[in-house]
């Protein structure tokens, strides 16, 4: 702490320059900070699904629709399963700036198939309810919806069995979050759904979610459902719940190198960027430098000052920049095309720490040769360089 | 001495200076090199995306869809609905009098162990080799109608690792690929093709998921949407092919775009900075020869030149070595965005803007260092 001062004068001899390196190393942390956003989030909602649950759809999915309804009786027989909920979206727009939403209909099995955090009397409401629709506070907040309100989704011809283009819904509930859908969700009545299809369609949905228990692994599960499956008209394919998110992320291209590529750049900026600027003011402070240990300055507290001098505008940069990075998550966010359920990079405080101590380890790394060159020469030959 | 002269005078001797101080001379190469490095690499999806959307069409193609549908996948359109639009005015027809029309079939498959894209088989028709003109048999033969044969893109090939010999699992048994293609790079090279007969009797579909159409013209696109607006019991809308395929990348191509802009704005912030800070470093390194030319009678403007062009020729340079990165990773690389396979692509719109930066970067960083130089006070210069 005494050598504060000291460290803290040599720091605003060039005050320009100071301010010039940390700013610089607050941009590249940004950038940073928020790829490591980016794969935290994902890597979060990946492993953040329960690893026990399974989604069952066509193998050759039409435009018609996947499954026969038909298949739940039988997929609640299969040995490991717990619970069985069927679903089937409705996707279209509507109002006159063309929204786009999709709402998930489900049956009475989906509340133990995929628990929603819905209470009873809401979950009630709905199944009682045939054209009613739940909406997570985000999902409301987005379209611009309140209780009450009526979402006339106008759907592709050919959906509905009376020849009309139009599928209204009514908001009966606020409900709160899920994590399974960072944008949030639309939850309707599968009845409702099946009897608007066209008659041909009816019975028809878009697959099942499954609920397996404790004992069994998914894999061995989804292999003997899509085995019992597979010589019927509708053959399945079952996947883990947790592989089917980690399509979500692959579904926008390789981001996970883009994303390294990005980090790897903005670092090795501002780690070149710092390594010189300390190098040229070590160089340029060699006198001084020789003076100290002329004074009784060990090597070692030389070279303590040299790293605290680029540690300080290091970790300070650093952490601005993660603080702007946390701000600034949503933006590309809003870029994104409609209906992917694709999460926004979250900055957590362990990406603040990651920061931290990137910033530590740029700081050692900016200062090792600085270093190596203090610990090569005697007191005489620092005060002769001048 | 003129101050053109001058000014060249100094700015070589300032070039010819930068040997003995490359240190500081690649902050300011390698921060550009990876602003227009990382931002190419993102804009080549861009581009690779636009190209497969225009390429391999005839600006003379339209495709019918069913009315509000969310893309083709999700379209159905009735067999009575193809067989009526052939009396659609505006259409071209074939040295055998017949339309060129083919009522296409779309069906998804869902490969094990791949995740990272949807692959479609297409069903298409005995017209269809007139709707698509860059479309060639790269090896094997053409599939047969009535057998149950795939044809494989490059597209589709390159990233689901499928060739000629492998089989396919449909709804009714295992489909050898018979025969690869290309198509000009355009999107049809991301699927499977296969006979629609054949395929809508796999499927048991009584459906089509769109119509594609040969008009006369590009301009009878009017008069051919016109007719199927006023068919209302038809259920289906138009769209040219070239807009359609243009619209179904539109969303990914903005996102990217953004995204590399976004990620480019915030390196380049950091390397203005880098190289505002190198530049008043080597001004201050140079004040005892910056003075020295002062008192020999050098103006203050082609000093201040001799910064600027010191910047510039460094930022350029690292813009070439940023292209030639991106140009190295991922050019010609192959990719998937939910279901259009793309190959990575440099544009020379986009390296020009690259160049555009790296300046832009150069002589915003080099105005504070120009200023400081050009005011150096001269006895004060000559102590330092």
């Amino acid at each position: 702490m005494k050598y504060l001062p000291l460290i803290a004068a040599t720091l605003w001899r060039r005050p320009v320059e100071t301010i010039l390196t940390f700013l610089a190393v607050t941009a590249g942390f940004m950038l940073f900070a928020s790829m490591m956003g980016l794969n935290v989030t994902y890597r979060r909602a990946v492993e953040s699904v329960p690893d026990n649950r399974l989604l069952v759809v066509a193998r050759f999915p039409g435009p018609s629709g996947g499954l026969p309804i038909g298949m739940e009786e039988r997929l609640r027989r299969v040995p490991g399963v717990a619970a069985v909920g069927a679903w089937a979206s409705v996707c279209g727009h509507f109002g006159a700036d063309e929204k786009f939403a999709c709402v998930f209909n489900v049956d009475e099995g989906m509340r133990e198939a995929l628990p929603f955090p819905i209470e009873a009397s809401d979950w009630k409401r709905l199944m009682e309810t045939l054209d009613g629709a739940l909406l997570s506070r985000k999902a409301a907040e987005r379209l611009g919806l309140k209780v009450g309100d009526t979402i006339p989704l106008v759907v592709s011809a050919g959906a509905r069995g009376d020849g009309s283009n139009s599928w209204p819904y009514q908001v009966i509930g606020i409900v709160p979050e899920s994590p399974e859908w960072a944008h949030g969700y639309r939850v309707g009545n599968l009845k409702y759904f099946q009897n608007n299809r066209p008659l041909p369609l009816q019975g028809m949905i878009g697959g099942f979610r499954v609920g397996l228990s404790d004992r069994v692994t998914v894999n061995e599960v989804a292999r003997s459902i899509d085995h019992y499956f597979a010589n019927s008209g509708t053959p399945t394919r079952s996947y883990s719940a947790r592989e089917e998110a980690s399509y979500a992320q692959s579904s926008i291209g390789d981001l996970a190198l883009l994303t390294r590529l990005v980090a790897g750049a903005g670092l090795f900026l501002i780690l070149y960027l710092t390594a010189n600027v300390l190098a040229r003011e070590v160089k340029e402070r060699t006198a001084e430098l020789g003076v100290l240990q002329a004074l009784g300055f060990t090597n070692l507290q030389l070279m303590g000052l040299v790293c605290a001098e680029a540690a300080i505008p290091c970790v300070l940069g650093a952490e601005l920049g993660t603080g702007l990075a946390a701000m600034l998550t949503s933006v590309p966010d809003g870029w994104l095309p409609k209906g992917f359920n694709i999460p926004e990079a979250t900055v957590s405080w362990a990406v603040f720490v990651a920061a931290a101590g990137a910033a530590v380890v740029l700081a050692l790394g900016s200062s090792a040769l600085p270093i190596l060159m203090l610990w090569r020469r005697r007191p005489a030959e620092l005060l002769a360089a001048s | 001495m003129s101050l053109l002269a001058q000014s060249v005078a100094v700015a070589r001797v300032n070039v010819m200076g930068l040997v003995s101080r490359p240190g500081s001379a690649l902050v300011v190469v390698l921060g550009v090199a990876c602003v227009v490095g990382v931002m190419l690499s993102v804009l080549s999806i861009v581009v690779g995306l636009q190209l497969a959307a225009r390429s391999g069409t005839d600006p003379r193609n339209a495709i019918v869809l069913a009315t509000d549908a969310l893309g083709e996948g999700a379209s159905q359109v009735s067999r009575d609905a193809c067989s009526t639009l052939l009396q659609a005015p505006g259409l071209a027809h074939g040295p055998d009098g017949r339309a060129i029309l083919d009522c296409e079939i779309l069906q998804s498959l869902q490969l094990e162990g791949f995740g990272g894209g949807m692959l479609y088989v297409r069903g298409v028709g005995d017209r269809a080799s007139g709707l698509y003109p860059d479309f060639k048999i790269t090896s094997g033969h053409a599939f047969r109608p009535g057998i149950h044969e795939l044809m494989v893109g490059a597209g589709a090939q390159a990233i689901f690792k499928l060739k000629v010999g492998d089989t396919v699992i449909m709804p009714d048994g295992e489909w050898p690929i018979v025969g690869s293609f290309s198509s000009g790079g355009g999107m049809l090279e991301s699927q499977l093709l296969a006979d629609g007969a054949t395929l809508s009797a796999s499927t048991r579909g009584d459906h089509f998921n769109s119509v594609l159409v040969q008009l006369e013209k590009p301009d009878r696109f009017d008069a051919f949407s016109g007719w199927i607006a006023g068919n209302p019991a038809l259920a289906v809308a138009a769209e040219p092919q070239v807009e359609f395929y243009r619209r179904s990348v539109g969303g990914w191509v903005d996102f990217y775009t953004s995204l590399a802009f976004f990620i480019a704005s915030i390196l380049a912030l950091g390397a203005l900075l880098g190289s505002i800070n190198v530049l008043y470093g080597r001004v201050r390194a140079r004040t005892q020869e910056i003075v020295t030319l002062r008192i020999f009678g050098f103006g203050a403007a082609p000093i201040a030149v001799s910064v600027l062009v010191e910047a510039l020729l460094l930022a350029l340079l690292g813009a070439l070595i940023g292209i030639a990165c991106a140009w190295l990773l991922v050019n010609s690389k192959r990719s998937i965005v939910v279901s259009t396979t793309f190959q990575f692509s440099l544009s020379a719109h986009f390296v020009l803007v690259g160049f555009a930066w790296a300046a832009v970067i150069a002589l915003a960083g080099s105005i504070l260092p120009a200023l400081r130089a050009v005011r150096l006070p001269i006895t004060a210069g000559l102590r330092a």
